[in-house]
């Protein structure tokens, strides 16, 4: 069965395969299928076979003729890796090293659809599947890691680092780290975390269920912390430039308030901060408080009243009605009570000025909380005499203020001259 | 936005995940973050909020204080110290004092100048007698006029808005006798607060002392 042939030159890994003849087997199973008969040069005793001396079928090459028994049968299979369709469990256990310079080395049995990789694993099971590492030492010093290194760099500077202590790790320049702690860091650059596209970054502790989820950094740029404290937002208009937005605990979707800063210099540059009620909508926020860039503070909400008397005077006892407003904050002072009733605990500072009647005589008239006198004023000449009173007075919700006139005759013509005022002070 | 120097520390659920749980542990907030991070005016443990031409701080103050701050690079602008009391050292204030006038019969006398116990922000001028409102909000006003006439006519002493009287109180005509006045007004962005006093018919009346104060509340 001697023959002498060539077989052209090619790229990829050589294998070979070492059978002897017992004289009446003619087929021998490579473990693996070439991709064509070409691939394969057989020599038996050295000598190389003809190409129609044998055939291939799968893994099993089968010889036209019989090898004896005690004949040495080599074959030896030149192939690409791409043109291998396998290579059986365990066929490379004891290879030393492997090499490729133009195609990947694919592990697994599907294959991706990555361009130019050099190793390359594949699944295609309804499982996960794993690329393993796993030191077994369970020194203090004892970890698994992997590490890649940037061009310059090495195992020491120039890398990142992904991997797990031992269950006994404890080494004072990682003193971070604790036993059984998994980790990441780099060395020599920043560690960037991000999606390329518009997909969330979660953070979670204690299990996997979205209960756990104790910060998120949104698609769209929010952050938010434990899933209830906050939200750090983009600019919403072309004149805000940072914002914390404050969501409900029990539902992110309901906006609670926002924290905002303006570069604008309409907006002197401030800092606002806006609130609704649970549940409300942004649109339906209001302005509770801004400081400026200078340090100027207004309260905008702020229950506050200027109210006057100008529909005619009174004599007596009897509550004075102020029948007209400058301001009314909240609406919380009622000209036709005349009462201004707290919307909310708190410390509030009332003022009220008076002039008696162009009669005269004596008088007296008090700010009164909940009907009983808080603090007064005593008058007494001609005629058009001034008094003024400021107080400052805890109320709770629902508490009321008003200006009791006990005796005398007091003017009340005009809207400057006889006033009552307040705002809640905090 | 960057996001930095947050530390979290055995943050958890005891036990472990149920409905109600209080969340221990603590989340330490060196400075989160909200666009670059330049801290500075002594605050610590801030939310920062920065814009191309302003840093804002939102946080603790960093002289161990423990007092909330609301502080920008060049001073703390709104304090709330650890009993709960609230500091705003650059609200509008302005307190001033006139003396020794003569208003005529049939004229309003217009004060200018006068002695400047508090003028924060600089937004009273002496000069015009004006107080210039730098921002929209509510103001408290307080004038105040005391008589040095021992008979004659009723003095006055009235606030005016852009030179618009608001409101007025009277002192009827008796030596150092007064009269006084209290208001919150709303004052949009350069509206002006003025004093003037009024005779009130044919005779002229001294003034011992005259008071403009006033603060914005708001």
């Amino acid at each position: 069965m001697g023959y002498g042939g060539k077989i052209a030159s090619r790229s990829g890994d050589v294998r070979r395969f070492n059978f002897t003849g017992n004289g009446s087997n003619t087929a021998f199973d490579l473990g693996f299928s070439p991709a064509t008969q070409n691939q394969l040069i057989i020599t038996i005793n050295g000598v190389v076979q003809h190409y129609d001396a044998f055939s291939v079928s799968g893994s099993v090459v089968t010889f036209t003729g019989t090898p004896a028994a005690g004949d040495y049968i080599q074959v030896t299979a030149v192939v690409d890796a791409v043109g291998v369709a396998g290579i059986p469990d365990g066929a490379i256990a004891n290879v030393s090293s492997l090499k490729v310079t133009t195609t990947p080395v694919l592990i697994g049995n599907a294959v991706g659809t990555f361009t130019g990789p050099l190793i390359q694993a594949a699944s295609n099971a309804n499982s996960w599947i794993q690329i393993n590492a796993q030191n077994l030492n369970n020194g203090n010093n004892a970890s698994t890691d992997m590490v890649l290194a940037r061009s310059d760099g090495n195992d020491l500077a120039g890398y990142i680092d992904v991997g797990i202590n031992s269950n006994t790790y404890s080494q004072a320049a990682y003193s971070i780290m604790q036993p059984n702690s998994g980790y990441m860091f780099t060395n020599g650059g920043d560690l960037v975390l991000g999606t390329q596209t518009a997909h969330n970054i979660i953070f979670h502790t204690g299990n996997t269920t979205s209960a756990s989820e104790r910060l998120r950094i949104s698609a769209n740029g929010t952050v938010i912390a434990n899933a209830t404290i906050a939200s750090i937002v983009s600019p919403q208009t072309a004149i805000e430039t940072t914002a914390v937005q404050f969501l409900d605990s029990s539902n992110a979707a309901n906006y609670l308030g926002s924290i905002r800063s303006y570069n604008n210099s309409g907006y002197n540059q401030s800092l606002r901060f806006y609130s609704t009620n649970i549940g409300g909508a942004k649109t339906n926020e209001i302005k509770s408080l801004e400081i400026d860039g200078y340090g100027r503070t207004t309260i905008p909400n702020q229950p506050s009243f200027f109210a006057y008397k100008s529909n005619g005077g009174y004599t007596g006892s009897t509550q004075v009605i102020y029948n007209g407003v400058n301001h009314n904050v909240g609406n919380c002072y009622s000209i036709s009570t005349g009462r201004f009733t707290a919307p909310i605990a708190g410390r509030y500072l009332f003022s009220a000025f008076t002039i008696s009647s162009s009669s005269g005589g004596t008088g007296y008239w008090s700010i009164r909380k909940n009907g009983s006198a808080i603090a007064g004023a005593d008058w007494s000449g001609p005629g058009y005499v001034n008094s003024c009173v400021t107080c400052v007075i805890d109320l709770a919700v629902n508490d009321y203020v008003d200006v009791q006139n006990v005796t005398g005759s007091m003017y009340g013509s005009n809207t400057s001259e006889n006033c009552f005022t307040g705002h809640l002070l905090g | 936005m960057a996001l930095t120097k947050i530390t979290a520390t055995n943050i958890g659920y005891t036990p472990a995940n149920k409905a109600g749980d209080v969340l221990t542990g603590a989340l330490t907030v060196p400075n989160l973050g909200v666009g670059s991070v330049a801290d500075s005016n002594t605050t610590n443990r801030t939310i920062t909020y920065q814009n191309a031409g302003k840093n804002w701080y939102v946080g603790l103050r960093g002289d161990t204080s423990n007092v909330w701050s609301i502080a920008d690079d060049s001073a703390h602008r709104m304090m709330v110290d650890t009993s709960g009391r609230i500091t705003m050292p650059y609200q509008p204030s302005w307190c001033v004092e006139y003396y020794g006038m003569t208003v005529s019969a049939s004229t309003t006398y217009n004060y200018t100048g006068g002695t400047v116990f508090i003028n924060n922000g600089s937004y009273y001028s002496t000069s015009t007698g004006r107080f210039t409102a730098p921002v929209a909000g509510y103001y408290l006003v307080s004038a105040s006029i005391e008589q040095s006439t021992s008979s004659g006519t009723t003095g006055s002493v009235v606030v005016n808005k852009n030179g618009a009287s608001q409101f007025q109180a009277l002192a009827y005509s008796a030596i150092y006798n007064s009269g006084s006045l209290t208001g919150i007004i709303y004052c949009a962005v350069n509206d002006y607060l003025t004093l003037t006093s009024y005779g009130n018919n044919s005779l002229s009346y001294n003034v011992y002392t005259t008071r403009f104060t006033g603060h914005l509340i708001g």
